[in-house]
């Protein structure tokens, strides 16, 4: 029974996201171009201020991170947002909240998943050298599903898409600018963005093929952190707790 | 009153009914350039505006770029959402006989009361920080440019739906001025002047750095806004009318 419900519930939210042609289109042609649009736009910086890399690879590494991310946290976001009212009936109906909230989870993770592989390819298409491709893309799912998490959170605090997608717009500016070093900002504020550590463990990927030496625990402490955020702004949202 | 009037009214209580919503476009501004004006630092560094070249230090650097940047993206997304969320409604008024000329210039004037909101409440917050050089003009490009995009958010919120259209109001101010028209940035490509950011962007960066006004980029930014109303007024007309 509980099986089943995971299975319907994962395939409702999955079908509300694929729905939409025009989401199918932006996980196609969008993080191409952002990780494109990154390098050309970072190549007018100098490359003094990046130390190994040259600052068009450093930005189209940076537009993957970004592009799979917010992708993912948009979706997310409006996922949740859209089936706030639905999830509440279902809720109310017996469909158990936990179940409702792992199958948006298993669906995040999906299309972090999709997301990721178009913006790899993009990055290696755009002639940067990735070192350990299986490496680079777990840390780009990484990322996303950060994001879709983060999406989640603001779309139960914020059940609007206008005010929502503000909030977390916003959110991720502050994350792009800050935990990509474009700023050289000296403080501890930085480590507390969301993407600071998978962007250290996507540049290892990147440049090195390893991630020995990088802040994996941190980075894994941080999804575990937005997991049970999500899950109880979510428990919120549908207004029933964690009553199994 | 006019019927422009009436739509505008309907739209700013429509716009008054959601405080939270007026709330987040003085707030996310204000808080965000307030935040990166604690956090990024006074070490000195050189910044490239077209009629100088600055020593400054980073945050009189970037901070009045930042200022710009969100007041621009909160002016994108409140035009991409606007249009969205009045195209069915301005459809049924057009076939009731409203002109379609009179329900865009409502939407364009409430867009640039939110593109002003949001502009002065990221400014206030700036000259806490760092006062621009010229701070009328500072404001004044800043608002063009936010008009702009909100009226390039209207198109966009036309051929896009809402999901893709934050992904895009997000990502083109954000490489317009974060990367491609920073003061930090030697040498912009010469086709990023396509960006809207490289004229009044350019123009509100000029006036936080120097004492000269750049009026050619105020200028060709006008210019811009503009063009960009001239396409958002066709493509919402067809939009309302089909």
């Amino acid at each position: 029974m509980r099986a089943r419900s995971a299975a319907v519930g994962a395939s409702a939210h999955a079908k509300s996201v694929l729905r939409k042609p025009a989401t199918l289109a932006m996980l196609a042609v969008l993080p191409p171009f952002v990780v494109v649009l990154y390098g050309a736009a970072m190549a007018s910086f100098p490359d003094v201020a990046f130390l190994s890399a040259s600052a068009e690879s450093y930005g189209r590494m940076g537009g993957a991170l970004f592009a799979t991310a917010f992708l993912s946290g948009l979706v997310g976001l409006f996922g949740t947002v859209s089936a706030e009212r639905a999830d509440r009936y279902l809720s109310f109906a017996g469909f158990p909240a936990v179940v409702l909230f792992a199958t948006r989870v298993v669906v995040s993770v999906g299309v972090a998943g999709l997301a990721a592989v178009v913006s790899l390819v993009a990055l290696v298409g755009a002639g940067t050298g990735v070192a350990s491709l299986p490496l680079a893309y777990a840390v780009l799912v990484l990322a996303g599903v950060l994001y879709s998490l983060l999406g989640v959170v603001v779309g139960a605090l914020v059940p609007r898409e206008l005010e929502g997608s503000l909030v977390l717009v916003f959110l991720a500016d502050f994350d792009s600018f800050l935990s990509g070093g474009v700023l050289d900002v000296n403080t501890d504020f930085v480590e507390f963005l969301p993407l600071h550590y998978p962007h250290a463990l996507f540049t290892s990927a990147v440049r090195r093929g390893t991630l020995a030496g990088e802040p994996l625990v941190p980075a894994v402490a941080y999804l575990a952190v937005f997991v049970v955020a999500a899950g109880v702004a979510y428990a919120a949202a549908t207004g029933r707790g964690w009553s199994l | 009153m006019t019927r422009t009037g009436t739509a505008l009214a309907a739209t700013v209580k429509q716009f008054a009914r959601t405080p939270v919503l007026v709330a987040l476009l003085v707030v996310l501004p204000a808080y965000f350039v307030g935040l990166l004006g604690v956090v990024v630092p006074d070490s000195p560094v050189v910044a490239s505006v077209p009629s100088a070249t600055v020593e400054t230090t980073l945050g009189a650097a970037v901070l009045p770029m930042l200022a710009t940047l969100a007041a621009v993206m909160v002016a994108g997304i409140a035009g991409l959402f606007l249009t969205v969320n009045t195209l069915d409604a301005d459809g049924w008024l057009a076939l009731a006989g409203l002109p379609s000329r009179s329900l865009f210039a409502a939407r364009a004037a409430a867009l640039s009361a939110a593109a002003a909101v949001a502009s002065l409440a990221s400014t206030a917050v700036l000259v806490v920080h760092v006062a621009p050089d010229q701070v009328v003009l500072f404001v004044a490009s800043t608002l063009v440019l936010g008009v702009t995009y909100g009226l390039v958010g209207a198109v966009v919120g036309v051929v896009l739906d809402t999901l893709v259209g934050v992904y895009v109001m997000l990502f083109a101010p954000a490489v317009d001025l974060f990367l491609f028209h920073s003061p930090l940035a030697a040498d912009p490509p010469s086709w990023s002047a396509v960006f809207p950011g490289r004229w009044a962007g350019v123009a509100a960066i000029d006036a936080a750095l120097t004492a000269d006004p750049n009026w050619g980029a105020f200028a060709v930014g006008l210019a811009y806004l503009g063009g960009a109303a001239v396409v958002a007024a066709v493509a919402v007309r067809r939009a309302v009318t089909v």
